[in-house]
């Protein structure tokens, strides 16, 4: 345990697609996590590009990708195909298709990676994303025509309102041009559920469970016949089995039934989670919780050493190669110092989203007052060259040091709708890099 | 014809005050505020209800009226009235011999008026009460003060008002006087909301607009001048010290750490203005000032997080080439029939909020002499809504199968009221769901809120029910919470996100200033909530 | 001072030590995001009546009064600290949840479980949390366990006072209940010719005192076990059992104590090394194994003991080691839930017996007493094939000829 050939700091998605790809080239990986990111934070769907820099929305993310590649030559997207369009669109959909193998055994990901879809939320509004698990991708907005949409809530879930959600349905379905017939709403309860402040994962436990959800079916069967409805929303399907239970209610209540995407921390976002992990596990990579990168050791531009924190303990750990998949700020890659942004583990320097560092620059500067529009501080962070392999102080790289995910400087995931697809393009390349880097 | 005795323009806690006092006296009253109740400076102060011993030297007669007004006020607003107790930190022998001189005439005077005494504590013993104070200072001095919710206050006086008979209405913009041959006879409003404008009569005028007084004024033809000072506070997302600090700023003057309620207020700066008060704003500048005075006696305050920047404008009586902190505090009530030859006018300059109930007494000892009304005033003996009894918690909260904790945020919010609050919950459990969960703000409490309290906006609710003004600052219950406002109001789906989203900046607004620490992943979560899942971002018109 | 002291009560403002301050700011960094309820072993068996992490941190962060107010739900937490971990801002909840319990010991002592106050009991009768057997019972019993086992008997070696000693410290749970435990912890140090003693009437660690509330005793006691040990001039302690591990190692840091404390996996690992292990365990036939992760060592100590045993096993020869889904969720007997909760200990032991079948093994080790005897109980009432050993047990009948 005191040596890897590819030590993987973070556990996230890019963490995890990068140990994945570097141990498919035959090495042996080690991934640190302490435990707590970004990724068990996020919606369960695959992003890959709706609104690039300075754009509208694009119905072809692959498009979209072009269209950035073009216009924004320091988005990590442009970088992993050396500018060059085509490099770029076969890298993504190379590393997305990669994504959709590797979680395969424990997600169904559906769609089109040349189609974004819309997808309602819990929210009362609507995402833009291109894959989603069978059970969200059921109810994209495009197979909504001519239907009768039954929004079930539960009384006393805490954080949905499936009125709310009914208006907010009509609203997407004509922003959108959908023929959507009618949204009504419906309010289900069970002696088995709290009367209030039931949380989502309760719920979801509960979908998991045989009988509830027949009891559930039943109950929707009533409810469909009353006010025949011909697709029935539910805010969650299970959290262990969600397509198997989607299967035993939309036999019972004999319609297309689909789950809503909600926001962080999200039920299908935990579970992609849990099943990435286990699926890389499944490929031989080691993944090991409760170990935070708290220094390293260098020698000739070559990362000899990262120290690892566990606890009270200080372990070194020798490495062949390195990847920093850290994250931003909910993930810790990034931190504040005196107002400014600082790289949480190398001291790397920090750069804005348009490739200039941010030097001095104070955090109040990358903001912008209103809160919906576009904020420079999201595209803060590291500056990769196009092996992946950020840039220090001194100008150049270390030699055998990349990085994959939202620590890379260059890209507003919020704004674009590029989360994962970032994460796994950029994950997958750093990987493939990191290996190459050791066979040499 | 809709003629009225009295018009009541503003609705801070003088207004309110007014209002309720005119009701209880049986005139019929109307109240118009172009916002929300307490939008003004009554919102943006610290909420401290001084007994005035500060004043006793200079005005002694102002500083008696301050003590039998908070004695007041804790009788009548008892479940929103709580005391803390302060430490003034002293750090330098300079400071001390000038404290000296206050502690002594200070200490006289409580003696005398059986006040909370002052003590002086050794470094130690001031530590030992509270561990966050630098080890620097010198000495402590002790004493306690009286506290209330000035948006409660002002809610709960309108609601008083309203019982006996008052109407009440928000978001409602007086835009012109009346006026015909040197007398006033009513006003014109216009409704924010809808943009419905119409005219409103009545005999007298009560100008209780604040910062905005000469405005109104200007209306009837009366010019006016008040001293407009901007005051700032930063509000921080908890406690942080157990004990209320005060301590020497570092232009000399005072600043303060109070806790209140779930948070705590740093305050406050004095800039005297010259523009619409509306367009005052609290600059990076004075919140560093704040900070850095603050951080030689609560050294830890540079890292807590900041929630909000607030300002408010102080409508001070005139009085000029003295520091803010000179201008006397006691209030001047203009009848302007005397003063210029208006009838039926009257308006009210200076003020502080202790004093705001005997502002409006004697405000409405006026109107009914004006009206020739003779009725006693009472609004020092009747009790505010929630106020008329005790709360058992343990038995509420086993009662309705809430933890006691949530039962006790509600209380300090409704006092007796909890109990009708919780007893919908018999209907319908569901209500009983905390939509704000940093500050326990049940769906049921937010209903009321929406339903008896003039709730039109989600801004309203964060006031009437400190929703949103948690660590999260509105992330997870800003959408759950317009929902209910949609479904209460009857609103469109587009409608609610566009009061969602105005909320959300509104929000935004305190932490674009400064943001560090653990509040930067808790910015980075409210971003992908609301743009990247929740698309509030989307920039296609939304066509209704 | 009393004028104050009054005004605090009537307005229930409570002061802090600045270290409760610090954990206490530290719990309003709660977020709400809610992940650690899906990962709370407590909240799943039990939401009805249990707000979860989140629901502590809510009351505990936004509470202006009395920390009272949540005496039902805080003496629900196992503090397996799971919550902490997923958390994005690592709220210490497991912390509050011990500073609480110990301000409503001192302050509203009516509030604290009638079953935990008993076992208090025991420690002012007997210095340790149980009851202890008497001599005879003890020493047939020792006898009975050793022999089912296959193991040879030693007597405890003596602490005295010579240089470079090793104090070996047992554990009420290995003294009281589990005896084989401490006889195994003594041939192993035996087999690696550890000079090792066992210290003269050594008393509980103090880490269920504390659990219960009472910090002044846990304090005391901690406080002149370690004055012992440097009187003894022990710079070196190991022990068995994974509270008694974090418990000690938190204990010689906050009374600033030279010594050091290690759990006998950290010592084999570090100071006697694998070859020497995998040399000597020579023993016992093919057997398939996989390790539950006591939480306080994974969570409260540090991952890296984790590694340790792992490699400790997979060292060993003739020993097939298999990882368990979830191993690292408590088993339920955490934070003294089995004496007051009993039903949702046992529906949280359920679960980790569901993860135990999957793995399909002849035994399940792990190096703590406590999760031992939860787990033996739970095998046991469910008839389930599987043997369950201390891991120092384990190891020892890997050691020697049975």
């Amino acid at each position: 345990m005191l040596e890897a050939e590819v030590l993987v700091i973070g556990g996230g998605i890019a963490g995890l697609v990068a140990a994945a790809r570097a141990a498919d080239e035959g090495l042996e990986v080690l991934v640190v996590d302490k435990g707590s990111g970004a990724t068990y934070q996020s919606a369960g769907v695959v992003d890959v590009m709706a609104y690039p820099p300075s754009q509208g929305l694009f119905l072809n993310p692959l498009k979209g990708v072009e269209v950035t590649v073009k216009t924004a030559p320091t988005h990590p997207y442009a970088i992993i195909g050396r500018g060059n369009e085509e490099e770029s669109v076969r890298r993504v959909k190379e590393a997305v298709e990669y994504f959709i193998d590797l979680t395969s055994s424990g997600i169904r990901l559906e769609g089109d990676i040349e189609r974004n879809v819309i997808l309602m939320n819990t929210i009362g509004s609507f995402k833009v994303t291109c894959l989603a698990p069978h059970t969200i991708f059921n109810g994209k907005v495009d197979d909504l025509s001519d239907a009768s949409l039954l929004i079930a809530g539960f009384r006393g879930l805490l954080g949905f309102n499936p009125a709310f959600c009914a208006s907010g349905a009509e609203y997407i379905a004509s922003k959108f041009n959908v023929n959507l017939k009618e949204a009504m709403y419906t309010w289900l309860s069970h002696p088995r559920l709290r009367k209030f402040n039931l949380t989502f994962i309760e719920l979801a436990r509960m979908m998991d469970d045989d009988e509830f959800r027949k009891e559930l079916g039943e109950a929707l069967r009533k409810a469909v016949a009353e006010r025949e409805a011909t697709h029935i929303a539910l805010p969650t399907l299970g959290f262990e089995s969600p397509e198997e239970n989607m299967k035993v209610i939309e036999e019972e209540a004999d319609v297309k039934v689909f789950e809503l995407i909600s926001p962080p921390p999200s039920i299908p976002g935990q579970r992609m989670v849990k099943i990435l992990e286990e699926c890389v596990r499944k490929r031989k990579v080691r993944v090991i919780r409760g170990y935070k990168a708290a220094g390293f050791r260098e020698e000739n531009m070559r990362v000899k050493e990262i120290i690892l924190e566990s606890g009270e303990k200080k372990i070194p750990v020798r490495v062949g190669a390195c990847i920093l998949a850290t994250g931003k700020f909910i993930g810790g890659g990034l931190t504040e110092e005196e107002d400014m942004v600082k790289e949480a583990v190398f001291g790397l320097p920090v750069y804005d989203g348009r490739g200039q560092p941010l030097d001095e620059r104070k955090i109040p500067k990358l903001l912008v007052r209103d809160p919906f529009s576009q904020q420079p501080l999201i595209a803060c962070g590291v500056k990769v060259n196009p092996q992946m392999k950020p840039l220090t102080l001194r100008g150049k790289p270390y030699e055998n040091l990349f990085a994959a995910g939202s620590i890379i400087s260059g890209y507003d995931y919020v704004k674009e709708r590029s989360g994962i697809g970032v994460a796994a393009a950029t994950g997958y390349f750093a990987g493939l890099n990191a290996a190459y880097c050791l066979k040499r | 014809m809709n003629a009225y005795d009295v018009i009541v323009i503003g609705g801070g806690s003088t207004g309110t005050s007014i209002a309720r006092d005119c009701a209880m006296r049986g005139l019929k009253t109307i109240l118009f505020e172009r916002k929300d109740l307490a939008s003004g400076a009554t919102g943006a102060c610290a909420g401290m209800i001084s007994g005035g011993v500060k004043y006793a030297l200079q005005e002694p007669d102002f500083a008696e009226m301050c003590t039998r007004e908070v004695v007041y006020l804790s009788r009548i607003a008892k479940h929103i009235v709580f005391r803390t107790p302060i430490l003034t930190a002293i750090l330098t022998e300079e400071e001390l011999k000038l404290r000296e001189k206050f502690v002594d005439t200070y200490g006289t005077l409580t003696r005398k008026r059986q006040a909370s005494p002052i003590l002086i504590l050794s470094p130690r013993e001031a530590r030992k009460l509270e561990p966050k104070l630098s080890p620097n200072i010198i000495l402590a001095a002790y004493f306690d003060e009286m506290f209330i919710d000035p948006f409660r206050l002002a809610v709960l006086t309108a609601l008083s008002a309203k019982q006996h008979g008052a109407e009440i209405r928000t978001y409602t913009e007086v835009v012109d006087i009346l006026k015909r041959n040197g007398e006033v006879y009513g006003v014109k409003v216009r409704d924010r909301l809808t943009g419905k404008e119409e005219e409103v009569y009545g005999k007298i005028v009560v100008n209780a607009a604040g910062a905005w007084v000469p405005k109104i004024s200007r209306m009837a033809g009366v010019s006016q001048t008040l001293r407009l000072n901007k005051g700032t506070h930063v509000v921080f997302d908890r406690r942080i010290t157990g004990f209320g600090i005060i301590c020497r700023a570092l232009d000399g003057r005072s600043v303060y750490l109070f806790p209140h309620e779930t948070g705590a207020i740093l305050g406050t700066t004095a800039i005297d203005i010259f523009t619409d008060p509306d367009d005052a704003e609290a600059t990076y500048d004075e919140v560093e000032y704040l900070i850095s005075s603050m951080e030689m006696a609560v050294p830890s305050i540079r890292e807590a997080r900041i929630v909000r920047v607030m300002c408010g404008v102080r409508p001070l009586i005139a009085q000029w080439w003295i520091p803010e902190g000179d201008v006397t505090r006691n209030f001047k009530v203009i009848d302007h029939e005397e003063r210029d030859g208006v009838k039926g006018l009257i308006s009210v300059e200076g003020g502080k909020l202790v004093v705001c109930r005997a502002m409006a007494e004697k405000i409405t000892d006026l109107v009914c002499e004006k009206l020739g009304r003779e009725a006693a005033c009472r609004t020092h003996l009747e009790p505010l809504p929630g106020a008329e009894g005790e709360v058992d918690l343990n038995k509420l909260s086993l009662k309705y199968n809430v933890s006691p904790h949530t039962v006790s945020r509600l209380a300090s919010r409704q006092g007796a009221l909890s109990q009708n609050i919780l007893a919908c919950a018999e209907s319908d459990p569901s209500a009983l769901t905390s939509v704000c969960l940093c500050e326990s703000v049940t769906e049921a409490e937010l209903r009321h809120a929406i339903r008896g309290e003039w709730g039109k906006t989600l801004e309203d609710l964060r006031r009437r029910t400190r929703m949103g003004m948690g660590p999260c600052q509105g992330f997870s219950c800003a959408y759950k919470a317009a929902a209910i406002l949609a479904e209460e109001r009857g609103m469109s789906a587009s409608e609610a996100f566009r009061e969602l989203k105005a909320f959300l900046t509104e929000r935004c607004k305190g932490h674009s200033i400064v943001l560090r620490g653990s509040q930067l992943s808790e910015w980075e979560m409210t971003q992908a909530a609301y743009n990247c899942v929740g698309s509030m971002d989307d920039v296609t018109p939304l066509e209704d | 001072m009393e004028h104050i002291s009054k005004i605090l009560a009537e307005e229930d403002i409570s002061v802090f030590t600045s270290y409760e301050a610090e954990v206490f700011s530290q719990i309003e960094n709660c977020q709400n995001c809610s992940l650690c309820i899906t990962y709370c072993p407590v909240f799943k068996a039990t939401s009805q009546f249990y707000p979860g992490p989140r629901g502590i941190a809510d009351e505990l962060s936004r509470n202006v009064r009395e920390f009272w107010q949540t005496k039902d739900v805080v003496y629900m937490c196992t503090l397996c600290g799971r919550c902490q971990e997923v958390c994005p801002k690592n709220v210490p909840v497991p912390e509050a949840v011990k500073l609480i319990r110990a301000k409503i010991f001192v302050q509203r002592q009516n509030l604290v479980p009638e079953q935990l106050r008993k076992l208090l009991d025991n420690i002012s009768r007997y210095g340790y949390i149980f009851e202890p057997m008497d001599r005879e019972e003890r020493v047939e019993s020792v006898r009975g366990r050793l022999e089912r086992l296959g193991l040879p008997y030693i007597e405890d070696a003596p602490l005295d006072g010579s240089k470079g000693k090793v104090a070996y410290f047992p554990g009420c749970q290995a003294e009281t209940r589990l005896l084989e435990v401490k006889e195994a912890g003594k041939l192993v140090l035996a087999k690696f010719n550890v000079d090792y003693g066992i210290p003269e009437g050594w008393k509980c660690c103090g880490l269920p005192v504390r659990l219960i509330g009472d910090g002044a005793t846990a304090d005391t006691l901690q406080k002149e076990f370690f004055r012992g040990m440097k009187d003894a001039g022990v710079s070196e302690i190991v022990v068995t059992c994974a509270g008694c591990a974090s418990e000690l190692k938190n204990a010689a840091k906050r009374l600033r104590q030279q010594i050091t404390v290690r759990h006998l996996v950290e010592y084999l690992f570090e100071e006697v090394g694998i070859e020497a292990i995998r040399e000597k365990a020579t023993h016992g036939g093919k057997v398939r194994v996989t390790l539950h992760e006591p939480c306080h060592l994974s969570r409260h100590v540090g991952r890296y003991v984790i590694e340790y045993a792992e490699e400790i096993l997979k060292a060993l020869p003739n020993v097939e080691y298999v990882g368990m889904e979830s191993a690292d969720e408590c088993c339920g007997a955490g934070g003294l839930l089995k004496f007051h909760f009993p039903s949702i200990a046992g529906k949280i032991r359920s679960e980790k017996l569901e993860k135990i079948l999957e793995a399909e093994v002849d035994f399940v080790v792990t190096p703590c007493p406590l999760c031992v005897v939860n787990i033996s109980e739970g095998v046991t009432r469910r008839k389930i094939g599987i043997s369950v050993d201390d891991l120092t047990v384990f190891l020892a009948r890997r050691l020697y000829a049975g």
